[in-house]
């Protein structure tokens, strides 16, 4: 094979696997896409047949009944979605700050004094089965300490089902620090607190971040517990959207998709801030060095 | 400094687990006005009749089947993506916070998604339509077989950036100079691929591939939302025939068995996977 043709050859499989991944990347994209749009559909065009993919007469209907709950449009109106809203927020990150921070010390104390295998998989426990079968029991339990429909009920579950999770994916990026550091930081004579604050928080930052933003999808999106825990207390955005769902079946596709999408931006724009951080922090520390 | 890790688990897996263990012991209705302790014990009853319930059954086998199914794609579409963006190409930096946005969707969010696109009226019986050339009409969510398909997909859709960001921190840690070795002396990628990045990878495949495995266990958002278990019980998975026998018809203690019956099996499954992955290393 000559170069010139070697050189031809190799352009080619750079064309093909480029236009490839943009393949992919489209037809992935399609479901977002598709819900984009129709939050911005007038109701003529929910269900036209045949389907318009780009709304004729685009609307901000939809936000707007969404959001305050009447449209002068819309015959029925709905509850407004502030509060939902609100609620998620307050409990995801209340939850999402606790977890890191119980998880933290976890994982410092695993990592510093090298656990057993059988207490690391001891913590993970929690996840490792369908909430749904705990649901009952726990709401046995919650009704005993009187924690049903009430804010720091909700956030006990989460903080509890997160934080395996965080104590684990924290240990994976602790197990990274080497251990000189420590060994000086503790002939300077610092305390336990002072070496994990002031030695290992600065080496692992993006580590925490990906836990951060990981702990929080999970908060933000959770459904099965708020719905079965706190569906008269306290709503949630994911719960607000099932009732919105449920109550006019088939008969609301734009402010759904617009509900939908007010619920997905927050994380969505955490996520692509803290991107470069992801791209190598998920590893559940399952990579050794 | 471990102590409050352990008291938020102790107080959230412990003290349920025995309760769970305890309700499915007793003959217990909330209806009749009675408390679970006051309830009489009849042993192993439960037990027996959930395991002759074929509705559980097959839940169970159903949720196991769509777990591994989901896994295989997301593992495939995963792994494409992770190789390919970690080689070079154009607009490498836009197109990863792109990929991975579905991460950050909720999945009820994700359950509208496909709703829309799967509706009778909607964009994929168009398309289908357009290439078959004929008016293609099938409601997939009422049908008991082919609703089976958005919920995988549901499902695939929202997570597989999770296995390609773990299969990309997996792939960025292999050192270059080696794949380089092996370029000079004639190798080409599928032996570059299958001699040097898959032994290195193992452990990153299986942490994902437990990490995801408890995860789809979990499916019930998304079946809410599309199916509600149906059409009949067609799509019914373990979390939803748990959500609707406890909830919608009481039925407490029978419940409390199954769960108890999952939490044993899940358990002592992923504790031996992960002692596999993580005890072989010290």
């Amino acid at each position: 094979m000559s170069y010139k043709k070697l050189i031809q050859k190799n352009i080619a499989k750079k064309i093909s696997i480029n236009l490839f991944i943009y393949l992919i990347t489209v037809s992935l994209l399609f479901p977002l896409f598709w819900m984009i749009m129709t939050s911005f559909k007038p109701r003529a065009e929910w269900a036209s047949l045949p389907p318009t993919w780009i709304p004729n007469e685009p609307t901000i209907d939809n936000y707007r009944f969404v959001i305050f709950g009447k449209v002068e449009q819309y015959t029925k109106t709905h509850s407004s979605n502030i509060i939902p809203y609100l609620n998620t927020v307050f409990v995801a990150v209340i939850s999402t700050f606790i977890a890191i921070v119980v998880g933290l010390f976890g994982a410092y104390s695993l990592t510093r004094f090298k656990a057993g295998l059988s207490k690391l998989i001891s913590i993970i426990m929690p996840r490792m089965f369908p909430p749904m079968a705990m649901i009952i029991p726990m709401m046995i339990f919650f009704q005993v300490i009187h924690a049903i429909d009430t804010y720091w009920g909700l956030i006990i579950v989460y903080v509890g089902f997160t934080l395996p999770y965080s104590v684990f994916m924290l240990k994976g990026f602790m197990d990274s620090v080497p251990k000189e550091f420590t060994e000086a930081a503790m002939l300077d004579g610092l305390s336990e607190w002072q070496i994990l604050y002031k030695v290992w928080l600065p080496l692992i930052k993006n580590g925490l971040m990906t836990t951060a933003l990981f702990l929080l999808i999970l908060n933000w999106t959770e459904y099965a517990f708020a719905l079965t825990l706190s569906s008269r207390g306290v709503q949630t955005v994911t719960l607000a959207l099932a009732k919105l769902f449920s109550n006019e079946a088939g008969a609301s596709y734009g402010p759904q998709s617009a509900l939908g999408i007010l619920a997905a931006i927050p994380t969505i724009i955490f996520g692509i801030f803290i991107h470069k951080y992801l791209a190598y922090g998920f590893t559940f520390g399952a990579l050794k060095k | 400094m471990l102590l409050p890790t352990n008291v938020i688990i102790l107080f959230l897996v412990v003290v349920p687990t025995i309760l769970v263990i305890w309700l499915s012991l007793i003959d217990f209705q909330p209806n009749i006005q009675l408390n679970f302790w006051q309830s009489k014990f009849i042993i192993f009853r439960n037990y027996i009749d959930i395991l002759k319930d074929k509705e559980f059954v097959y839940a169970l086998i159903r949720t196991i089947a769509i777990s591994i199914v989901c896994l295989g794609i997301e593992f495939t579409i995963g792994l494409l993506v992770a190789s390919i963006l970690s080689g070079e190409v154009f607009g490498k930096k836009v197109l990863f916070p792109i990929l991975i946005i579905p991460l950050m969707i909720p999945s009820i969010v994700v359950g509208n998604n496909f709703w829309l696109i799967f509706s009778t009226n909607g964009p994929i019986n168009q398309i289908i339509g357009k290439i078959l050339n004929t008016q293609f009409v099938v409601s997939w969510l009422l049908h008991p077989q082919l609703a089976l398909i958005p919920i995988v997909l549901s499902e695939v859709w929202r997570w597989y950036p999770l296995t390609f960001l773990i299969l990309f921190s997996g792939l960025a840690n292999i050192s270059v100079s080696e794949i380089r070795a092996a370029q000079i002396i004639g190798a080409n990628e599928w032996q570059i691929f299958r001699r040097i990045k898959l032994p290195k990878l193992k452990g990153i495949i299986a942490i994902a591939l437990v990490i995801r495995m408890m995860e789809s266990l979990k499916i019930f958002d998304t079946i809410h939302l599309l199916t509600r278990g149906g059409p009949g019980t067609s799509t019914q998975t373990l979390s939803y025939y748990l959500f609707k026998v406890g909830f919608q018809y009481s039925r407490v203690s029978y419940i409390s068995a199954g769960a108890w019956i999952i939490l044993f099996i899940s358990i002592i499954t992923f504790s031996f996977a992960l002692r596999g992955i993580f005890g072989k290393e010290k």
